[in-house]
Order: C-alpha cells, then structure tokens, then sequence
C-alpha cells in the first residue's frame, strides 16, 4: 500500500521561492510538505549570481522591482547576518561609452534613494587614477568610474537555511522526489495533493493536501499541466562563468557586445562572471552552456578586465530563469517581477496556486505574499515573521577565533563554518568532535560539516556536494575529494560498496558537464588528472554516466 | 654524438637509460615531474578491459578473460592509431615479445633503487583500490605488488583510523560488492585492527610513509602485524608504507605477517606510488652515465640536416646545448608537453600538428570544440598528440616526417586515451626504447 502523508500545504519545487514559502507556512503554524525532484535549490537558485542586489538595472523600467528588491535584501542581512557579504562594484566608464559620466551619476543619484533600504552605500565618483590604484585589474583605458555598493550571498545555502527552518517548525522536506501526479478531488476539480517517487529509492508515496503550491520555477508549466493548467514563461537561459579563485578585489561592470550589462564579481572564494540572459526552449532537465555563450562572456569582460583570459575558468554554471511572459520585447527588457495564480480562480483547477517569476534579492517578500494567499484560503490568520525571525545559525553572532581554538580547526575552516552555520557551527562540530580532518582542500570543507549535512540537514548525493558544501566545485572539481567525501557518506547513510562507487562516478559526470564548454588554459591538465584519477579508480567505466 | 632527451618520465627515463646504456652520451632534462609521478602503484601494457571502446564485449574482470597476447591482438587490431600499431602493424606476437623485454629491461634499471617491476604479463594480478573497487594490472610497484586478490580465500584490511583518503570500513564495503559482482563471494574481508607505532599515524599519508621509512618505526610495526596474515589472507594496508624503502620495509611485513602483505592502489592527492616511482627513475639515471639537467627547455631549434640541434635550457644556470639528435618525451597539458593556453591547444617547442585518435586534426583550436558530452565518453581531447611512424619521427600534416633527427616517445604521442585505455605506461616504456634506438641509428 502506497504511504500516505497528510499536510495543509504541499509545496512543489525546493529552491528558494519554494523554501521560502515553506519557512513562511511553516512560521506560522501552517503544516506543510516540500518536494523537490532533485536538491534544494539545484535550479535556478543555484545559477543565479547569488547577489541580493537591487537590481540598478531594472531601475528605468521596474522600479517596483528595485523597491522589492532593496528592501528585502535589508531584511535578508537581518535574518542570516552571517551568510552575507559585501560586494563593492566598480562602473567604468570609457571613452567610447554612448552614455557619459554625468548621464550615469544621475541615475546613480537615483539607485541611491535605494540604496539606504539594503544598508548599502551611496555611489562615489573615482578618477582615473583612484580607480586603478583601488583595482589593478581594470583597463587603463577608463575615463573615470563609480563605485556603488550591492550584497551578496550563498544562495544554495540561503535555500537549505529554509528549508531547515522549516523543518525546525514542523514542515517535512523531501528531496530527489518528483511530483509524478496531481491528486483530483474525486469527481470534482479540486487538486488535492500528488503522487511523488523517490529517484533515489524508487519507490512511492503519496500526499494529501488541502492546498498544493506550485513553486518549481521555470518547470512550473509543467507541474501545472499535470492539473491540465496552462501559463506561459518567458524562460531565459542564463549562464556564470566561475573562475578558480579571485580574479579581481571588486565587483566591476562590463558591457556585452550587444550593450547588455555584465559583470565580474568576488564571490566566496571564486570570481564569478556573467551573465547571459537568451530565450531558452531546450530541455529543462539538460541546460547546458554552450561554447559561444562562454565566448560571449569573456569578450564582455575582456574590454573591462584586459587580462582576463589569463584566468582559469573552473567551470559553468547554467539555469534558466523563470520570467513572466512578455512578448516582442528583448529578454532584458521582461519584467522581473513575480506573479501569484490562483488557479482556482484564474482557472480551473481549485487547490493549486503557482508563484513564478521574481528575483533572489525578493524571495522573502514574494514568499511572504503567496502564503498571505494561502493562509487566507486556510483561515490562518498568524501573519508573516519572516522578516524578522532569523534563518537558523543568524540568532547570534559567532567568533570563528573561538572556534577554532576550541575544535582545534585552522582560521579558514573555522571562518567558513561560521559563514555558513553561523551560532549553530558549534553544533556542527559538536555532533563529530574526531572529524576535523580536511576532506576538501579547495576550500576547508571538514569531515564534520559533511558528516552534520547527512545526519541533520537531509543531503542524500555525493553529487549535491558541489552545490550544498561547495566540496568538489574549485578547481580540482572533485578529483582530491571525490572518493573521501564517499567514504564519510557511505559511513552515515549506509551506502554499500556499489552504491559508493556509483555516487563517485555521478560527482565526476556532473562536474564534467559543468567544465566541458568552458575548458581552456590549465583547467584542461587539471581535467587530465581529473580523468587519470576517476577512470584510475573505478575499474569498470559503465558505472560512469 | 651527443643525444638530448627532453622530459623526465617513465618514457624520457626510459630512452635515457637506453642510450646511456648504448655508450651514448646522453643529456637528460629534467622539468618539473609529469605523469608517471602520479600513477597508483600499476603499471600497465594492456591491462584494458574496462570501458576500452574496442573490448565492449565486456571487461576481462566481468566476463571475458582475455590472455595479454588477445588484449594486444585486438588493440592492435581495433585501434590502429594506438601508438602500439604503429610500432608492431597488427603483429601481437611481436608487440607482446618487446613488451616482455621491455619490462624486464626496466625492472632492472629500477631494482637497484628499490622499485623493481612485480608481477608478469602473461598472468597479471587483480589488485584492489582504496575506494573498494578491483583493477587487473599487468605489472606492479612494490608497494601494491603481491596483493593478488584473485587467489587468497580472504582479505584483511588494515585499519588506520584517521589518516586521509584511507577508511578500511570503506574499503571492505566496496570490496565486498566488487567481488559479489565478480562472483567471488566466497572470499572473505574483514577489517584488521593494528597497534601502529607510537607517532607513526597522522592524516597526511606522506607524513606516515616518511615517518615508516625510519628502522625502528618499521620493526614496530612489523612487530604489530606478527602473525596477522598466511592461511589464504592477504593483508592490505593503506599505501603508506615508506617513501625511501618500500621495497624493503613490505618484506619485513610479509615475513612478520606470514603472508603477503601490499598497500591498495591510491590516487592523487593520497597516492605516493608516481613518488617513488619518480625517485627511483632519477636515482637509475643519477647512476647511469646519462647527464641530467634539471630545468625547463626553452626553445629547440632545428636548422639543416648536416648542423647540431640547438637547445636552450633554462635551469638552475641557463644552458645552450648542440646535439645529434632529440628525443621529446614532454607528455600532455599536465607536464607542459601540449598546451592550451589562450584558448588554442598546441605543441610549443616545434609547433608539431596535433592529431586526435580519429585522425582529425586538433591544434589551434579551443580545447572545448574537442570535448563531447559524457564523461566517460571518447574525448578526442584527450588522445590529442603528435602522430609518428614507425621510427618515433613526429609527422607533418602531410604525413612526411617533420624532422629527421627528433623522435618523440610517451603521451606526447597522440591517438590514445592512456586514462581510459591504461597503456599509458606500456606507451612510455615501449615507444621510449624505440624513440631511443631511432636516435642512436642517426646521431652514429
């Protein structure tokens, strides 16, 4: 007999519209499911710049979206204080430039009415020679640049935060399970939950619900289509570049060929470039960059970086956005706004609501407002505490020197604990005092916190490790830590020897197809041994995906 | 008659202690350690089978036993730009006999440095992996070598609580799926706690084999071992077992044990096998006649026929050498051998063409128009290289020799995958002997 689950709300799609929404219900008091067919925030979350920017972009057309933007970021930096960091841009200006300096500081003077909103700083204007003494790696061809002030964060963390959250207040979090079905009211309309498999078991299982939200992002069409409920996206591929370490000390803006803006960025302990933004009708479950899309965003970047190229690109990072439907206008030019469907209402499949659209820096707000929607139809009447309850780990601040002297850890792995843990880092090591061994040397992942992400926080795949530990995503991409992180895996959920060797060779695909378009300068010897130590390793190659 | 040998490799190594051994003055320069110092502890000629395109039906550990003369035949006959068809045609008979000697050449070479060549073509032995999984290799290094797994009734892991990239617990558990799938269940494995020597046990795995490498630290824990093995058990221990005196110190083990005794193939960053393998190579060449230049080759010049080849080496002191003739056994990306920089893969001493093992022309262009989709899918990325003739000339895209008197040897040499294939090893040995006597002919 199939299991059954019953709930008030099943939310579908674990990135972060979904787990916010979740930690939203959750807060509340409002008990609630979350399926997500692969891990937290593999999506579109994990391929956005992880910037809780405004938006200085949107300013023209949306500034609404700015507004949303900025002041939910300032809500963000309350909540998960210690997940946070400052990105300080620099905006060059050249010569060539169609837009002069002035033109650009009245916009500036602007975005800085904002800025106070997501306590950031307001813009300076900097000399040539200020410029470049502050960033070496900027062209010397600049007339002159601004400076301006956006925030950044760990956004698949941001999503397990959630999630966890969520969980901490009652709500069941399931991933690698897949909606298969959605539930009809026995001779009505009403959907009244789905049947959903577990890609790693195989097996079934089915949830009752009083409401189902249909968070999946840009699969959301499809989710829909289970109910015979049709929207329409506007989906727009988007593609980072990640570079093996710090390219630059500040964010610095570039301009696309096509005059788009770009953008390289620090971020934790890569430089990030990106991004591209191009209708995407593909398959959704295989994004892939394409080499003319890498092309693409160098050729931004080169005209403000001149040396770039001398960089080594680790890998990609692709996804596509979820963004409303517009039509005859350039995908920049779509709104980034968000919309709620009542499909009781706007439809015919009463139950089922989708929120689609938005951007990261927003989350918060957008969550808070669908299941204001959601607790109305519930009777609910708790509101919100989103804004002000922090994410687990953001209650207190935490002292990384403490740390490491009481676990005996060095300054980086103790400084990276606290950044993703926050006061809840002692709990990490607490839970596995002996394992402090380094099983990650691109950043100091410690066996603990991979141990403590197992046992308390639901990772269920050696492959997810890139995305929710950030183990295997430098620049060695799992080739020194692959076969480690499965040892310590196998030890706390019980993998046997075939399943262990599978889950190397899984790591090892995936970060293949994450490397492979943008393969260039050293990384092509690193994917050498890469090969060398992954084929070297698994006797029998049909293991490999 | 000067013959300069550019790369410090197994096929570098190789072609230098052949000339050396000819009455050849020889020059050897030495950069930085590529390949071969990063290998397991295997050393392979065909070990193949596993995910080999041309052996599909099947791997010779799942099914199909594939003597090493039928492994040759069919690489001979199913991948005729393997660097082996180029050297014997389709004659397995011969590519097995030269692999036979080559071996044996090799092996004592290395003996007097403590890492002479285990096992033999003709058998192999079936070998275990630090992460649980089972591997054929042809040859061994000491380490490794003797932990023949398709012959003992049970294995014993030997535990060695925190050291990196080794959990025994691990290990067994894999091994016992592997050798389910194999149909060897029978075989028993268990995890064998030891008493390790005060201070020997650390996370760094070179930490520990340094610390083994000390007499007294080794004693004791032979000490440990007494009488853990024999009766049908090999004990496995984590690839620690000395830097300096492997050789040595594993026979100490065996006679303590009662048995044999052998580390489990290890993989960068924990593998210390390409280590001492490395060392052991430069200590045959420190004690043959060979001159060693440790430093880079800056630029080789090749002018007419009747004129020296003229090197630039940038070492500790620059150097400017005239030669009769070059051996360049420089690998691929990770020893500098090809590059790729600026987005374009080339070969940058000579500019030679690149070709993948599909014949398709592969320099000067990016590297990721040479990739496909699929990791364990043919990169032809990865079999880019030079194409030579039966002689070790690198060939212009004509087809013509592009040099009389520069002979290539190893990975440098393209139209295989030595990652997926595993005849890496076999590649630099064999084609480093022949590049060797190719040179000895034209610089007489």
């Amino acid at each position: 007999m199939t299991r059954v689950l019953r709930t008030q709300v099943l939310v579908i799609g674990g990135g972060i519209n979904g787990t916010g929404a979740a930690r939203d219900l959750a807060l509340r008091g409002v008990s609630c499911v979350l399926v997500e067919k692969k891990e937290l925030g593999s999506g579109t979350t994990w391929a956005s710049s992880g910037m809780i920017h405004g938006g200085l972009r949107y300013l023209q057309k949306d500034p609404e979206v700015t507004r949303h933007s900025c002041v939910d970021s300032g809500a963000i930096q309350r909540i998960a204080p210690h997940l946070v960091f400052r990105i300080p841009f620099l905006m060059p200006v050249f010569p060539e430039d169609p837009i002069g300096p002035e033109i650009v500081e009245i916009g500036l003077e602007m975005y800085d009415q904002f800025v106070p909103l997501k306590n950031g700083r307001p813009h300076t204007r900097l000399t040539r020679e200020q410029a470049l003494a502050l960033e070496p790696a900027l062209s010397p061809r600049i007339d002159c640049a601004f400076t301006l002030d956006e925030w950044g964060i760990d956004a698949a963390r941001l999503c397990a935060l959630n999630a966890l959250d969520a969980v901490g207040h009652g709500a069941q979090v399931f991933t690698h399970a897949e909606v298969t079905e959605l539930y009809r009211e026995p001779g009505g309309a009403r959907v009244i939950g789905a049947r959903v498999r577990d890609r790693v078991r195989g097996d079934e299982f089915a949830i009752e619900a009083a409401l189902v939200l249909n968070a999946a992002g840009p699969w959301g069409p499809e989710v829909a289509e289970l109910a015979r409920e049709k929207f329409k996206l506007r989906p727009g591929k988007g593609v980072h570049l990640v570079f093996e370490r710090r390219v630059s000390n500040l964010a610095i803006y570039a301009r696309g060929v096509d005059g788009r803006d770009m953008f390289t960025f620090p971020h934790e302990q890569n430089s990030m470039a990106g991004t591209t933004d191009d209708d995407y009708y593909g398959d959704l479950d295989k994004i892939e960059t394409r080499e003319d899309e890498v092309a693409y965003v160098l050729e931004a970047m080169e005209r403000s970086i001149p040396r770039i190229r001398e960089h080594r690109v680790a890998h990609a990072i692709q996804g596509v956005r979820p963004t409303l439907y517009g039509f005859g206008a350039y995908e920049d030019e779509l709104s980034r706004d968000y919309r709620i469907i009542d499909h009781g209402a706007e439809g015919a499949a009463p139950g089922l609501f989708t929120i689609t659209g938005g951007k990261l820096a927003a989350y918060r707000l957008m969550a808070e407002d669908v299941a204001n929607r959601l607790c109305a139809q519930l009777g609910v009447t708790v509101a919100s505490s989103t804004a002000t309850l922090p994410l687990p780990g953001g209650e207190t601040p935490v002292d990384p020197a403490a740390l490491s002297r009481r676990f005996g850890i060095g300054a980086a792995a103790a400084l990276r604990l606290g950044f993703r843990h926050g006061a809840r880092a002692t709990r990490v090591l607490e839970a596995a005092p002996a394992a402090t061994r380094t099983v990650c040397a691109c950043e100091p992942v410690l066996e603990a916190e991979l141990r403590y992400a197992a046992r308390s926080e639901g990772l269920r795949k050696l492959a997810d490790c890139p995305l929710r530990l950030r183990l295997g995503s430098g620049a060695c991409q799992g080739a020194s830590c692959a076969a480690f992180a499965a040892q310590v895996l196998a030890d706390e959920l019980d993998w046997d020897g075939a399943r262990a060797v599978r889950e190397v060779g899984e790591l090892a695909a995936a970060r293949w197809h994450d490397v492979a378009p943008a393969l260039s300068g050293s990384q092509v010897a690193q994917m050498e041994l890469h090969r060398a130590v992954f084929f070297g390793m698994i006797g029998a190659l049909e293991v490999l995906p | 008659m000067t013959i300069a040998v550019v790369g410090a490799g197994l096929a570098g190594t190789a072609a230098t202690l052949a000339l050396a051994e000819a009455g050849a003055d020889v020059v050897q320069i030495a950069g930085p350690p590529g390949a071969s110092a990063l290998g397991s502890g295997a050393f392979d000629i065909a070990a193949v089978s596993p995910g080999v395109p041309w052996l599909a039906a099947r791997d010779a550990l799942r099914g199909v036993q594939l003597s090493a003369l039928d492994r040759l035949a069919l690489l001979l006959r199913e991948a005729p730009s393997h660097p082996y068809a180029r050297l014997f045609g389709s004659d397995a008979a011969a590519a097995a006999r030269a692999a036979r000697a080559g071996a044996l050449q090799l092996a004592r070479w290395l003996a007097p440095h403590g890492a002479a060549l285990h096992g033999s073509f003709e058998s192999g032995e079936l070998l275990a992996c630090s992460p649980g999984t089972l591997r054929p290799v042809d040859f061994a290094t000491p380490g490794p070598a003797g932990g023949d797994l398709a012959a003992c009734d049970e294995i014993g892991l030997l535990d060695a609580p925190g050291l990196a990239g080794y959990d025994a617990r691990f290990t067994a558990r894999g091994l016992t799926a592997e050798l389910a799938a194999l149909g060897l269940a029978q075989k028993r494995v268990r995890v064998v706690p030891v008493a390790w020597p005060e201070g020997v046990l650390d996370e760094q795995p070179a930490r520990v084999a340094a610390r083994l490498d000390a007499q007294a630290a080794g004693d004791a824990l032979a000490r440990a071992l007494r009488g853990l093995g024999g009766a049908g058990r090999v004990l496995l221990a984590p690839p620690v077992l000395g830097i300096a005196r492997t050789e040595a110190l594993v026979a100490r083990l065996r006679e303590a044990a009662g048995g044999p005794v052998a580390e489990v193939l290890s993989f960068p960053p924990h593998a210390l096998a390409g280590y001492r393998f490395e060392r052991a190579l430069r200590a045959a060449v420190a004690a043959s006649r060979a001159r060693l230049i440790a430093g880079r080759l800056r630029t080789l010049r090749l002018p007419r026929a009747s004129d020296p080849c003229e090197l630039e080496v940038d070492g500790a002191l620059p150097e400017k050498l005239a030669v009769r003739a070059v051996v360049l056994a420089t690998g691929r990306f990770a020893s500098g051998g090809l590059s790729a920089n600026g987005g374009e893969v080339r070969e940058p001493l000579l500019g030679l063409a690149l070709h993948d093992a599909d014949g398709r022309r592969i320099d000067g262009i990016p590297p990721h128009r040479s990739v496909r989709k699929g990791y364990a899918t043919w990169q032809p990325l990865y079999t880019a290289g030079v194409r030579v003739d039966a002689r070790m000339r690198p060939l212009a895209p004509n087809g013509e020799p592009a040099f009389e008197r520069v002979f290539c040897a190893g990975e440098l040499i393209g139209g295989f995958d030595p990652a997926r294939e595993r005849t890496g090893m076999g590649v630099a040995l064999l084609t480093g002997l022949a590049a060797a006597a190719s040179a000895l002919e034209v610089a007489r």
